[in-house]
């Protein structure tokens, strides 16, 4: 199936490339069924990533944009593949630091906290820095699957558009669920900047900041809406446990309450130093 | 600049554009963002075509600065910042490339450096009452006769045409052309010829801006032809890509944050909590767009396509510009409906005329909704629906 959101940019991108063809290598998608049918549980997702070594190897080697970019370029394909585990474990260095009563919307359990865990620090970092900087990456990449899940599903829902007919012609030849598409694919494409430039700046840690909870409010809305449109372009299919966009809605779900929700990073943003009077 | 780390040439530069600027735009030119007097669009005109730097995108061989993307760009955020007034958008950014691309030799020596020192004004001649959106269903004439063409018809919308002196349009020469967009041909019109009227159209932002074009056996020299015969629909489609740029440019939303913060920090606004929460959220789709935007612009830069980004930008920068004013007159309180919000220091800037100059953002250059039918088509593959 085509992505329309495959630029340039992720075409040579290696880490995303290389981590969308070992997701779909593990059919992460069923996987995801499989977990919220109860079939499978998350440990199994955890140690079978173990075996994909490229984020170990290049987290602990790479400097610090190129970190970011891995990670965000491997989020990305998760989301977008609905790989729904963590993608490294240790759960010594970081997590722990909320637990949940009850199981997720994804299926994950109460006791799945973060999904990024190092099983060493980052190089040339001290212990505190260690922590920001994971953290950092930690909402990083809960941003990029965000995306990942509102391209993913958009070039899904899309795709039904052209092939179901009603009234004699393709559903996609209406202009009412183009436009409402559209609105869909331009606030991703506008959210899949912000993580590009975020990640090409990140060595800049005020706008770091700043930007990070930006993009957590604009991809959380984008991949909600973006799921929400998709269900209803697919209409009652959309609306059944069968169809897989629902699994994405409910990724996006967890997803947005984790890491702080969209109001709280509102709320932040505004307390941020770095706004764009100071920046011109 | 967010996203943009200037390398020390380009802080060179900007230091020298910044300063420049402070010496040479008056005070009372700045932050205008209604239309100003058209004579002092002239002189700030000439101003910075005597600088060098009216055409930053143009090739020095024709009188432009040759400006890398960078520079361009300076350029653009330093007029944004001290709110230097728009030029005479026509000529520069849209007849200009035209005529470099298609003129003779002729034309060019004739037509761009008047047309760069602002002393000679165009206009665009392109829609019609029944040729908006659908703009190749034209249906202005040109018949040739002897050495001349014979112009008969009506162009609307065109901005500045009662003030300007030249009018490039694009009519019918072969009506009986297969396809509609075959059979038009590009024509460089003399706005003082014998048979063309010329009248002003007021904006809902009170300001004469528009103006349509009455032409009644208009004689044309042949040698006004701008491009082939017959060949004028890909002259008129002919936008350069720092041109596609432009159209998703954040400028104009620069100037109006600005005006954001300073009138609700003076009202008070500002610090209150459900204010500060819808300003965030501006604040956020505004740093979404940047970024978008530094995403064309590097994609330019790499010679990627921007037909992806470009539809994206427009839409994005014309609704947030529309969505900015509202916040505006909302942050001035019992203010809100005046023409002009007053600061404590005595500076005025428009309040209304701005929120209502923002509605046309989504109506020209494409309306956005031909922009979604664009991004629909091109980019999502559905079929036409229209």
């Amino acid at each position: 199936m085509v992505n329309f959101f495959d630029t340039p940019e992720l075409n040579s991108d290696t880490y995303f490339q290389a981590a969308s063809k070992w997701f779909q290598g593990e059919d992460s998608l069923r996987q995801a069924r499989a977990l919220i049918d109860g079939e499978i549980q998350e440990s199994d997702l955890w140690e079978s990533f173990q075996e994909f070594g490229l984020i170990e190897m290049m987290v602990t080697e790479a400097n610090d944009v190129e970190r970011a970019k891995i990670f965000s370029g491997v989020c990305r394909a998760a989301g977008r593949n609905l790989y729904i585990g963590p993608v490294w474990i240790n759960p010594n260095i970081l997590g722990k630091s909320s637990e949940f009563d009850h199981p997720q919307a994804d299926g994950t359990g109460a006791q799945w906290q973060s999904h990024i865990y190092f099983n060493k620090p980052l190089l040339g970092l001290s212990e505190k820095a260690n922590l920001l900087e994971l953290s950092h990456l930690q909402l990083l990449g809960n941003c990029a699957r965000l995306i990942g899940v509102g391209e993913q599903v958009i070039s899904i829902s899309t795709e039904h558009l052209k092939t179901r007919h009603q009234f004699g012609t393709s559903l996609a030849s209406f202009q009412a669920l183009q436009h409402a598409t559209v609105n869909q694919y331009t606030d991703l494409v506008l959210a899949g900047s912000l993580l590009s430039q975020l990640v090409a700046n990140w060595t800049d840690v005020n706008l770091r900041v700043s930007a990070l909870h930006a993009l957590k409010v604009s991809s959380t809305s984008a991949s909600i809406n973006a799921c929400d449109h998709s269900v209803q372009m697919l209409g009652a299919i959309g609306f059944t446990h069968d169809c897989d966009v629902g699994l994405y809605l409910r990724h996006a779900l967890t997803l947005a309450a984790r890491d702080g929700t969209v109001h709280a990073h509102r709320q932040k943003f505004t307390q941020c130093e770095v706004n764009f009077l100071t920046h011109q | 600049m967010l996203f943009q780390i200037d390398s020390p040439e380009m802080n060179s530069f900007r230091h020298e554009v910044r300063t420049w600027l402070e010496i040479n735009l008056k005070k009372e030119w700045r932050n205008q963002l209604h239309c100003i007097d058209p004579s002092i669009l002239r002189q700030w005109q000439f101003k910075l075509y005597e600088r060098g730097w009216v055409a930053p995108q143009w090739p020095k061989s024709e009188g432009g600065m040759g400006a890398t993307l960078d520079q361009q760009l300076i350029l653009l955020e330093e007029q944004a910042r001290i709110g230097a007034p728009y030029l005479f958008p026509t000529g520069i950014n849209l007849l200009g490339p035209t005529l470099i691309a298609f003129g003779t030799e002729e034309q060019k020596k004739r037509f761009l450096q008047p047309l760069l020192s602002a002393t000679e004004v165009w206009a665009q001649g392109y829609s019609e009452t029944e040729a908006g959106s659908d703009l190749a269903s034209l249906k202005t004439s040109a018949s040739i006769e002897g050495d001349s063409f014979i112009v008969n018809g009506h162009k609307i919308w065109s901005s500045y045409a009662h003030l300007a002196d030249w009018l490039f349009a694009i009519v019918r020469t072969d009506p009986k052309a297969n396809q509609k967009q075959a059979g038009l041909s590009m024509l460089l019109i003399d706005l003082k010829s014998q048979g063309v009227s010329v009248s002003s159209i007021r904006t809902i932002a009170g300001h004469d801006e528009f103006a349509q074009i009455y032409l009644e056996n208009v004689r044309v020299p042949k040698q006004n032809l701008l491009g082939p015969l017959h060949g004028g629909w890909k002259v008129a489609n002919h936008i350069l890509v720092s041109e596609r740029l432009s159209n998703g440019s954040p400028r104009n939303l620069w100037i109006v944050w600005q005006k954001i913060v300073k009138v609700a920090k003076q009202t008070g606004t500002w610090n209150e909590p459900i204010y500060r929460d819808r300003a965030a959220q501006l604040e956020i789709r505004f740093m979404t767009h940047l970024a978008c935007y530094r995403q064309a612009v590097q994609a330019v830069k790499s010679n990627h396509s921007i037909d992806m980004l470009a539809p994206v930008l427009k839409i994005s920068a014309t609704e947030l510009l529309q969505d900015f004013n509202s916040l505006l007159l909302e942050v001035a309180g019992k203010k809100g409906a005046q023409q002009v919000f007053e600061f404590d220091d005595g500076t005025c800037i428009d309040l209304v005329p701005s929120r209502l100059l923002a509605r046309r953002g989504s109506i020209y250059g494409g309306s956005n909704e031909i922009q979604r039918n664009i991004i629909a088509t091109r980019i999502l593959g559905m079929p036409k629906s229209w």
